[in-house]
């Protein structure tokens, strides 16, 4: 059996699958956020307006060490790539806002919660809501988009995308 | 909680980023677990990379981030320190004291928009934001901010310049409408 054929047998996950590194790194995420401060309204909001400038760089070490890990892996040149689309700028500006009001980026918000922050509660089903409007508005627009083109253009594009973030 | 400092917490964030895409063959996001939770296509497969993540993947990934932080919290005896009625260790009712009864976001957070119901609006508000957002960009703070931008994706770095740049234009009106610095 060809490594391709291994390959493209393991892309389709059972629904039941679950990789222990998942779990493992996910913790990880988690404990290396808290101990950060990007848990932490404060520490965001002072980051946001120049008077601390110890999560800048603290985001600015870790890319750097996440591009040099990337670049000695090979499996770093075969990821997804992410270029640009029309969802970048209105999405990112939306996330912008949002981000600065509840100090909460979408990984932040899930370890509020496990740190025992009250608004997290509404933080992590709030991000859930918006994700799943967004997906609903896209659905939407994809059915009308299919509404409107000719009959001729049975597979109309899915503005929904692919997320492989 | 002592917060690590930039040098040292940044290269553990980045190494979980690269332990995560070595172990796992996929580019590490927080918003595209999130995504594929409520209804988003997961994709981007090729020869090199691992599975998509499962559904039952994408939950344990988002639940061990909480966990992962509450282990953090729990060992710095910080655990709900902000929140009036959570346990309190004598390292959280030190923070009691010198914060308000919050809503768990600290006195930066209650001097602004106190601890009642407008605190409540502005983090329901902005989490929805967040969420609709990071759909719309396909991409969120680990996966434009960190993966994206690391790898120099043109999408990853005008998203993240974007981000970052309106939650500094949104963070610097806050404190100038509300005269608060």
């Amino acid at each position: 059996m060809s490594t391709r054929a291994v390959a493209s047998s393991s892309s389709s996950s059972p629904a039941s699958a679950l990789r222990p590194a998942v779990v493992g790194f996910g913790l990880a995420l988690g404990f290396v956020l808290s101990r950060l401060g990007f848990t932490d309204w404060g520490e965001l909001h002072r980051m946001l307006t120049f008077t601390d400038l110890r999560l800048v760089g603290a985001f600015g070490v870790a890319v750097v060490v996440t591009a040099i890990g990337l670049r000695v892996l090979t499996v770093g040149q075969h990821l997804p790539a992410k270029p640009f689309h029309s969802g970048i700028v209105p999405g990112a500006l939306l996330f912008g806002v949002g981000w600065a009001l509840s100090g909460a980026c979408p990984g932040a918000a899930l370890a509020q919660l496990g740190e025992g922050r009250l608004t997290a509660l509404v933080s992590v089903v709030g991000v859930f809501v918006g994700s799943a409007l967004y997906q609903a508005v896209a659905a939407a627009a994809a059915r009308s988009a299919a509404l409107t083109s000719s009959t001729d253009a049975p597979d109309a594009p899915d503005p929904a995308g692919i997320v492989c973030t | 909680m002592q917060f690590w400092d930039f040098l040292a917490g940044g290269a553990a964030l980045g190494l979980v980023a690269v332990g995560y895409v070595a172990a796992v063959r996929r580019p590490l996001g927080v918003s595209g677990a999130v995504g594929g939770l409520v209804g988003a296509q997961n994709a981007g497969t090729g020869p090199a990379l691992g599975a998509p993540l499962s559904k039952l993947e994408q939950a344990a990934f988002l639940f061990a981030i909480a966990v992962g932080a509450g282990l953090s919290a729990l060992l710095a005896g910080t655990w709900g320190a902000d929140v009036g009625n959570a346990l309190t260790t004598s390292t959280a009712s030190a923070a009691l004291a010198t914060s308000p009864g919050s809503l768990g976001l600290g006195a930066t957070f209650a001097a602004r928009f106190g601890d009642g119901g407008i605190g409540w609006a502005v983090v329901v508000v902005g989490a929805i934001l967040v969420g609709f957002g990071t759909q719309w960009a396909r991409g969120c703070t680990s996966g434009h901010g960190l993966m994206g931008v690391a790898r120099l994706q043109k999408g990853s770095l005008i998203a993240t310049a974007v981000f970052f740049g309106t939650a500094i234009v949104a963070s610097l009106a806050v404190d100038a409408i509300l005269g608060v610095r």
